[in-house]
C-alpha cells in the first residue's frame, strides 16, 4: 500500500467512471430532481467527486460548477433546519467538503454560504475514537481554515487564549492531532510554507495508512491544502486543488 | 336540565355566593338586612320559579344542590360565613324531607335510615349553635352529616326509583295484555301472531301505564308531567312493547334494591290491577262495558291461579325468592291470557299472593335451617320467618348491602353465632349452587365446558374467603388442589366479574394465553414499587392484553346469545372500550417520557403503582386522561464517571433523577421438565426437555437469579430466571460555548467502573441471538441463491464502537457492469418478554445512523482506492461501485430490518406518532430520504427462530463445557 498504487487506481477510477459520474451529478444538481438538496449533496459528497479535484485540479472546473447552487442550496436547507442552539452531527461538514472543494478550483461561493458555514462550526460535535475519526480531523482542519480559532484549537488540544508550540520541519507520520496542532501552530505564528512542507509530504505518505483506518479522506487532503497553500504561503484560494495535485505527485514521485 | 347543569357549571364565585345567600334569606324567612341582601333574595327567588316549571321534583333537588354547592372557603372565614353554610344544609336536609312519605315510602326501609341521618344533623345543629356562633370546627362536624344525609337520602330516591319502575314494568305488561284482548276478545289467540300483531298498540298503553302507575307509587319523586315523565313515557312505550312481545323481566327485576319482598310481592300485583284500569282508560278503543268487565275477571282470574302455582311449585322456589319474582312476572303474562279463555273469576288478588308467598317463605326457610338449628326452626313466628326470609332473598341475589340491613333484623332474635351460621346456610342453598351454574353455563356457550377443561368451581362465602385467601385478593381465586384446577368464588361477586372468571378460564385453555397469563406472576410482582417505569408498562400491557382478549370472549358469547342480559353486554362493551382506550394511551407513551419515569424525573401514572394482577376487580379506571403520582424528581447532580467525562469540549454531566435496575423474565416457551442448569462465570443455561423431547435453551445472563432446579416441571410462560443486574441512569451533558444540552440513557458496565452509551454495551445473550439470526439469514440467502432470487451475496463486516451494525449482507443480482445490490442492514434486539426501548436502537436511527451509513460508504471508498478493509478484498470494481450506488440516498436499495429474539416486544405502529416503530421509520427516513424500515410484524417475521437460537446455544453450550 502506497501512496503510488493509490494514484494509480484514481486514475482508473477516472477514467472507467468520471463521465457517468459527470452526468449523475448534474441530476442531482437539478433542484427538480426529486431529492431534497441534502440528500442529493450526500450523493455527490464521495470518492470519484474529490479525486477529481486531486487528479484534475482546476482543469475540472468546467465540469464541477454546476454543483456551486447544489452546495449553496445545501447549506441553507440545512441551515433551515438547525434551530440555532442543538448540536448538530458531522453531515454538514460534507457540505463544507464540497464548497471548499469548488473553491479551490476557482468557482465562485457566496459570502452568505461561507459565514453560514462558519456559524455551524461551534455547534458540530465530533468524537475522537469514532470509527471514521476524518470527521473530528476535519472540524479541526475546517475550523482553522475558516477562521474558527476556538473550535480548532478545542480538536487540537489547546486553549484558544493561549499560544500554540511551533517547530518548523517537524513531521507527524500517522499523528493527525499532532499534525493539526502543527498547522494551527504555523498560523499562529506566521511561519511560512516551507515550515510545514515536512510534514505536509510527510502526511501525503501515510495517507494510505490513514485511509484506511478512517483517520484521513481527500476532502481533508483538500482543506490542508487550502491552509498550507492559501493561508500560510499567501497564494490565491483558487490554486489550491492545483497545488494538491503536484504534492501529491511529487510524493508519489510521478510527473504531473 | 343538562343545559342547567352546564349553566351553573359556568356560575363565577361571586354569582354562586349571591344565590347562595338569597336560599338562605328565602328558607329562613328573614327580611333582607341591606340592598345586597335583597337583591340576592330577588335572583334566587326568580330563579327557582324558573326551575320549579322546567324540572320534576328530584331534578329540581338536584340542580338545587348543584347550584348551591358546599360551603365556600369565604363561607369558612366568618361567623357570618359560617352560619350561612349551616343554614343552608339545614334548609337542604328539610326540604328534602319534605318529599319523603309518599305510598313508596311503606315499600322501603330506606326511608328510616334517612330519618335517622336528619335526626342526627339536626341535633348536632341545634347543639352546636347555642352560644349563637358556629365555629370552622363545628361547620365541619354539619358538613360531614349533611353528607351522611345526603347518602341516605340518596339512596332512599334510588329505592323509590326503582320501586316505582318495576310496578310500572309490571303495569306495562298487564295494559299489552289487555290490548291483546281487546283485539281479539275472548275467545281471541293467547300468543304468537296476536301479539306481535299488536306489539306498537302494546307499546302505546305501555307508556300510558307506566308513566301512571309511576305517579302512583313514586309520589312527589315522579313527576308525570315533568321531564322525568317524559322520558318514561317513551321508555314505557318501548317498555310495553317489550313486555308484549318477549318476556325479558328477569333482568329488570334484579335491579331492584332495599325493598322487602312480601311488600314488593304486594306492591307488584296492586299495580298490575292499577295500571289494568289506567290501560282501559287510555287504549283509545272502547267496547260494551259489560264485555270488558268479563274479560276482565277471567284476566285476573288467570294471574292469581299462576301465581298460586308459582307459589306451591317447589322446582319455582328453589330458584330462590327473586327468581321466583321474575317467574311471577311470567306467570302474569301466561295466566292473564289464559284466564281469559276460561273465565273464571277468583277473589281479592293482592290477599291471595300474599297467602301464597307466605306458604312458601315458611317451607324453604324451615327445610333449610332444620339441619343448622333442629328442633328450633318450628318455633319460628311469622315475623322471624319474614325476616330469614329476607336474609336469604339478600343472600340468593349476592345484594350485600340488603344482606347486611337483614342480617341485622337477625339479631333480634339470633345470637352473633347463629346469625353466622344462618348466613352460610343460606349461602350453600341459595347463592352457591346458582353461582356455580352460572359459571358452568357461560363456560359451556364459550366452548370451554368445565369438564372438559378439568376445571371444579367453587363458591364460599365471603369469610371462608378471606380466611383461606385473605381480604384483599379480589373475588376469585384460581388454585391447583391435586394437580386440578379450582376456581374459588367469594358470595358476593357480580355478574360481570362472574363473566371475566369464565373468560379467564377459558383463556387458560389458549396456550398462547396461558403463557401470557403465568407471566403475571406474583413472584415477577415483586419489589413492585422499586421496578422502573419500563417494566411496570410492559407488565401492564400484558395484563391488558389478557383482560382485553377476556372481554372479547365475553362479548362473543354475550352477543351470540339472544337471552343474554343487555345490562351485561353493555357493561362488557364498556369495560372493553375502556381497556382498549388505556391500551392506546400506553402505547403512546413516548420513549422521552419512559426514561424520565425510570429516573424518577416525570411521575408515573398512578395505575401503575399496584402491580398488574389478574383475577382483579374489573377495571373501572377513569379513561380520557392519565393519572399522574406526584411531581417526579428531577434534581440534577454532577456526575464524573460517564463515558463522556474528558471529552474535549464536555463541560459536564449531570445525572437527573435517580439510576435504575431493570428487570428481565426468562420464561420457558413450552411445556416440559426441567432438564439441566449450566452455572457459568458468563451466566446460566437452562435446559428444558419440552413434552415432545426436544431441548430448548434459555441464557440467564451473570448476576440473574435461576429460579428453577433439574426435574421441576414448567408450563410455557413459566418464569425460569430473573435478570435485575443492570444499572441505568439518564444523564444530561452540557457543552462548552453550546446552550443546548443532549440527554441521553447510560448503563453502568459490569465491571462497575464506567457508565456509558445504553445501547453500546454488549451482552452474552446478545451475542449469541446475533449468532442466531446470522444462521437464519444464512439459510435464507441460501435458499434464494438456489432458486435464483439473486445473483450472489456477501456479509459486509461492520464496526463502529460498540453502535455498528449487527449484521451487513448485500445482494447482488446480475453480473459483471451490470451487477446491481441490495444492502440488508439487520439490528438483532432480544429482551425475553421485554419491549426494546427506542433507546437502544441507536445504531440504526439519528446520528448514529447516518455514521454508520458513513463507515460503509468509506469503506467502500477506500476498497475502491486500493486500500480495501478487512471483508472487502474480494469484491470486485463493479461490486463495489454497486454498492456505493446502492448507498445513495435515491436509490430506495438499502433496507433496515428489525430483528426481535422469540419473546421480545416492540412499540407497535397505529398508536402514537411517537412511539417506537413509528420513531424508527421517522428517524430512518430522514437519514435515508426514503422508508427503509423493515419492521417485525406478525409470530415471524423479524423474528428470530427459536430452532436458530436453540443451534447457537447448544453450540455455545459445547464449546463452554469443553474449553474451560
Amino acid at each position: 500500500m502506497s501512496i503510488q498504487s493509490i494514484v494509480q487506481a484514481w486514475l482508473r477510477l477516472i477514467e472507467t467512471e468520471w463521465d457517468q459520474q459527470r452526468q449523475e451529478l448534474l441530476t442531482w444538481a437539478d433542484p427538480g430532481c426529486g431529492l431534497s438538496r441534502r440528500h442529493a449533496l450526500e450523493n455527490a459528497w464521495g470518492d470519484m467527486l474529490f479525486l477529481v479535484f486531486a487528479v484534475r485540479g482546476s482543469a475540472c472546473r468546467d465540469d464541477v460548477s454546476p454543483l456551486v447552487p447544489l452546495a449553496e442550496a445545501a447549506v441553507h436547507e440545512i441551515a433551515a433546519e438547525h434551530d440555532g442552539e442543538e448540536s448538530l452531527s458531522w453531515a454538514p461538514l460534507k457540505a463544507g467538503d464540497l464548497v471548499n472543494a469548488l473553491q479551490s478550483v476557482g468557482c465562485s461561493v457566496s459570502t452568505a454560504t461561507m459565514q453560514t458555514m462558519t456559524g455551524w462550526l461551534p455547534y458540530i460535535e465530533t468524537f475522537r475514537d469514532d470509527v471514521l475519526a476524518s470527521f473530528h480531523w476535519k472540524l479541526g482542519f475546517t475550523a482553522l481554515a475558516l477562521g474558527d480559532r476556538r473550535v480548532c484549537y478545542r480538536i487540537a488540544g489547546y486553549n484558544a487564549d493561549g499560544s500554540i508550540p511551533f517547530e518548523a520541519g517537524k513531521t507527524f507520520q500517522f499523528n493527525v492531532h499532532g499534525f493539526l496542532g502543527h498547522l494551527a501552530g504555523a498560523v499562529e505564528r506566521g511561519a511560512r510554507a516551507s515550515d510545514v512542507t515536512p510534514a505536509w509530504q510527510d502526511l501525503l505518505r501515510s495517507f494510505p495508512e490513514l485511509l484506511a483506518a478512517g483517520a484521513m479522506d481527500i476532502g481533508n487532503l483538500l482543506w490542508i491544502a487550502r491552509i498550507i497553500h492559501h493561508h500560510i504561503d499567501g497564494q490565491p484560494l483558487a490554486g489550491v486543488a492545483d497545488f494538491l495535485h503536484a504534492s501529491i505527485w511529487q510524493a508519489a514521485g510521478l510527473r504531473s | 336540565m343538562e343545559m342547567l347543569e352546564t349553566w351553573i357549571a359556568g356560575l363565577s364565585p361571586e354569582q354562586r355566593a349571591r344565590y347562595r345567600m338569597g336560599y338562605a334569606m328565602a328558607r329562613s324567612g328573614q327580611e333582607p338586612g341591606s340592598p345586597a341582601q335583597a337583591d340576592a333574595r330577588a335572583a334566587f327567588a326568580a330563579l327557582e320559579r324558573r326551575m320549579s316549571l322546567a324540572l320534576g321534583t328530584d331534578e329540581l333537588q338536584a340542580a338545587l344542590d348543584q347550584l348551591l354547592g358546599p360551603p365556600t372557603p369565604e363561607d369558612m372565614g366568618t361567623p357570618e360565613g359560617r352560619r350561612l353554610a349551616a343554614e343552608i344544609m339545614l334548609a337542604r336536609m328539610r326540604a328534602k324531607q319534605a318529599q319523603q312519605g309518599s305510598l313508596g315510602d311503606a315499600l322501603t326501609e330506606t326511608d328510616e335510615t334517612a330519618d335517622m341521618a336528619s335526626v342526627q344533623l339536626m341535633a348536632a345543629y341545634t347543639a352546636l349553635l347555642h352560644d349563637g356562633e358556629i365555629s370552622a370546627k363545628d361547620l365541619l362536624v354539619l358538613g360531614h352529616l349533611s353528607r351522611q344525609y345526603e347518602a341516605r337520602y340518596a339512596e332512599y330516591v334510588s329505592s323509590v326509583d326503582a320501586l316505582a319502575n318495576v310496578a310500572g314494568m309490571v303495569g306495562a305488561i298487564a295494559a299489552g295484555l289487555v290490548v291483546t284482548f281487546l283485539s281479539g276478545g275472548t275467545a281471541g289467540p293467547l300468543v304468537g301472531a296476536a301479539l306481535a300483531k299488536w306489539g306498537v298498540a302494546g307499546a302505546g298503553a305501555g307508556a300510558v301505564t307506566r308513566v301512571g302507575v309511576s305517579e302512583l307509587v313514586g309520589g312527589k319523586h315522579y313527576d308525570a308531567t315533568g321531564a322525568e315523565g317524559a322520558r318514561d313515557a317513551l321508555a314505557g312505550a318501548v317498555d310495553g312493547a317489550m313486555a308484549v312481545l318477549s318476556a325479558g323481566l328477569a333482568a329488570r327485576f334484579t335491579s331492584l334494591v332495599g325493598l322487602s319482598r312480601q311488600a314488593l310481592a304486594a306492591r307488584l300485583t296492586g299495580a298490575a290491577l292499577q295500571s289494568t284500569r289506567a290501560a282501559l282508560q287510555h287504549v283509545g278503543r272502547r267496547a260494551a262495558g259489560g264485555m270488558v268487565e268479563g274479560a276482565i275477571d277471567g284476566f285476573l282470574s288467570g294471574v292469581v291461579g299462576e301465581i298460586v302455582f308459582a307459589a306451591t311449585d317447589k322446582g319455582t322456589w328453589d330458584q330462590g325468592v327473586w327468581d321466583a319474582l321474575c317467574d311471577i312476572g311470567a306467570a302474569t303474562l301466561k295466566g292473564g291470557l289464559a284466564g281469559v279463555g276460561t273465565g273464571v273469576v277468583m277473589g281479592g288478588f293482592g290477599e291471595a299472593s300474599a297467602a301464597a308467598l307466605q306458604v312458601g317463605r315458611g317451607r324453604r326457610v324451615i327445610s333449610e335451617l332444620a339441619e343448622q338449628f333442629p328442633g328450633q326452626v318450628d318455633e319460628l313466628n311469622p315475623t322471624q320467618l319474614d325476616a330469614l326470609d329476607a336474609t336469604r332473598a339478600a343472600i340468593a341475589r349476592g345484594d350485600t348491602a340488603a344482606e347486611a340491613r337483614a342480617l341485622s333484623e337477625l339479631e333480634a332474635f339470633l345470637t352473633a353465632g347463629e346469625i353466622a351460621q344462618v348466613r352460610r346456610a343460606f349461602f350453600r342453598s341459595a347463592r352457591a349452587p346458582a353461582l356455580v351454574a352460572t359459571l358452568r353455563g357461560y363456560l359451556r356457550r364459550m366452548g370451554v365446558p368445565p369438564e372438559a377443561a378439568d376445571i371444579e368451581i367453587k363458591a364460599l362465602d365471603v369469610e371462608e374467603f378471606a380466611q383461606r385467601f385473605g381480604s384483599d385478593r379480589g373475588r376469585a381465586v384460581l388454585t391447583l388442589e391435586g394437580g386440578r384446577r379450582v376456581l374459588h368464588v367469594r358470595a358476593d361477586i357480580q355478574p360481570g366479574e362472574l363473566l371475566d372468571e369464565a373468560s379467564h378460564l377459558a383463556q387458560l385453555q389458549d396456550p398462547d394465553m396461558a403463557a401470557q397469563m403465568r407471566l403475571l406472576d406474583e413472584m415477577n410482582f415483586s419489589d413492585w414499587s422499586s421496578t422502573p417505569a419500563q417494566y411496570r408498562l410492559d407488565m401492564y400491557q400484558r395484563k391488558l392484553e389478557v383482560e382485553i382478549d377476556a372481554q372479547r370472549r365475553s362479548l362473543r358469547m354475550l352477543e351470540g346469545d339472544p337471552q343474554a342480559d343487555r345490562d351485561l353486554l353493555a357493561e362488557v362493551q364498556r369495560t372493553l372500550e375502556q381497556l382498549e382506550q388505556r391500551q392506546a394511551e400506553l402505547a403512546a407513551f413516548t420513549p422521552d417520557q419512559i426514561s424520565l419515569m425510570n429516573a424518577g424525573a416525570q411521575p408515573l401514572p398512578q395505575y401503575l403503582n399496584e402491580p398488574p394482577r389478574l383475577f382483579n376487580k374489573r377495571p373501572r379506571e377513569v379513561v380520557g386522561r392519565v393519572e399522574l403520582n406526584a411531581p417526579g424528581n428531577a434534581i440534577k447532580t454532577k456526575v464524573d464517571d460517564s463515558s463522556a467525562n474528558g471529552y474535549p469540549g464536555i463541560r459536564e454531566v449531570r445525572r437527573i433523577g435517580d439510576s435504575w435496575v431493570e428487570r428481565t423474565l426468562i420464561t420457558s416457551g413450552c411445556d416440559g421438565v426441567v432438564d439441566q442448569v449450566q452455572r457459568r462465570h458468563d451466566g446460566s443455561i437452562i435446559t428444558v426437555k419440552a413434552h415432545s423431547g426436544r431441548p430448548r435453551h434459555y441464557v440467564v445472563e451473570a448476576g440473574g437469579t435461576v429460579n428453577v432446579e433439574p426435574g421441576k416441571a414448567v408450563s410455557r410462560g413459566d418464569t425460569l430466571g430473573r435478570e435485575s443486574s443492570r444499572q441505568y441512569r439518564l444523564v444530561e451533558i452540557e457543552y462548552d460555548g453550546n446552550p443546548q444540552t443532549v440527554t441521553r440513557e447510560e448503563i453502568l458496565e459490569l465491571d462497575g467502573g464506567q457508565w456509558r452509551q445504553r445501547g453500546s454495551e454488549s451482552t452474552q445473550r446478545g451475542a449469541l441471538m446475533e449468532e442466531a439470526a446470522r444462521l437464519q439469514v444464512d439459510a435464507e440467502l441460501a435458499t434464494r441463491l438456489v432458486q435464483g432470487g439473486i445473483s450472489g451475496h456477501v456479509r459486509l463486516p461492520h464496526q463502529r464502537g460498540g453502535g455498528g451494525f449487527d449484521d451487513v449482507i448485500v445482494e447482488f443480482q446480475g453480473t459483471g457492469d451490470d451487477v446491481t445490490a441490495q444492502i440488508r442492514i439487520i439490528e438483532v434486539k432480544d429482551y425475553p418478554n421485554r419491549s426494546v426501548p427506542l433507546e437502544e436502537l441507536t445504531a440504526i436511527r439519528g446520528d448514529g445512523l447516518q455514521k454508520n451509513i458513513d463507515v460503509l460508504m468509506q469503506s467502500v471508498a477506500s476498497a475502491r482506492q486500493g486500500t480495501p478493509p478487512p471483508g472487502f478484498e474480494h469484491l470486485t470494481p463493479e461490486q463495489l461501485r454497486a454498492i456505493l450506488k446502492a448507498l445513495r440516498r435515491e436509490s430506495g436499495q438499502v433496507r433496515i430490518e428489525l430483528m426481535l429474539g422469540p419473546t421480545t416486544r416492540v412499540g407497535a405502529e397505529g398508536h402514537h406518532a411517537a412511539t417506537v416503530i413509528p420513531a424508527l421509520r421517522k428517524d430512518i427516513e430522514a437519514v435515508l430520504g426514503y422508508d427503509g424500515l423493515v419492521a417485525p410484524s406478525g409470530a415471524s417475521r423479524g423474528r428470530v427462530a427459536q430452532e436458530h437460537v436453540e443451534t447457537v446455544i447448544a453450540a455455545h453450550q459445547k464449546k463452554e463445557v469443553t474449553e474451560p
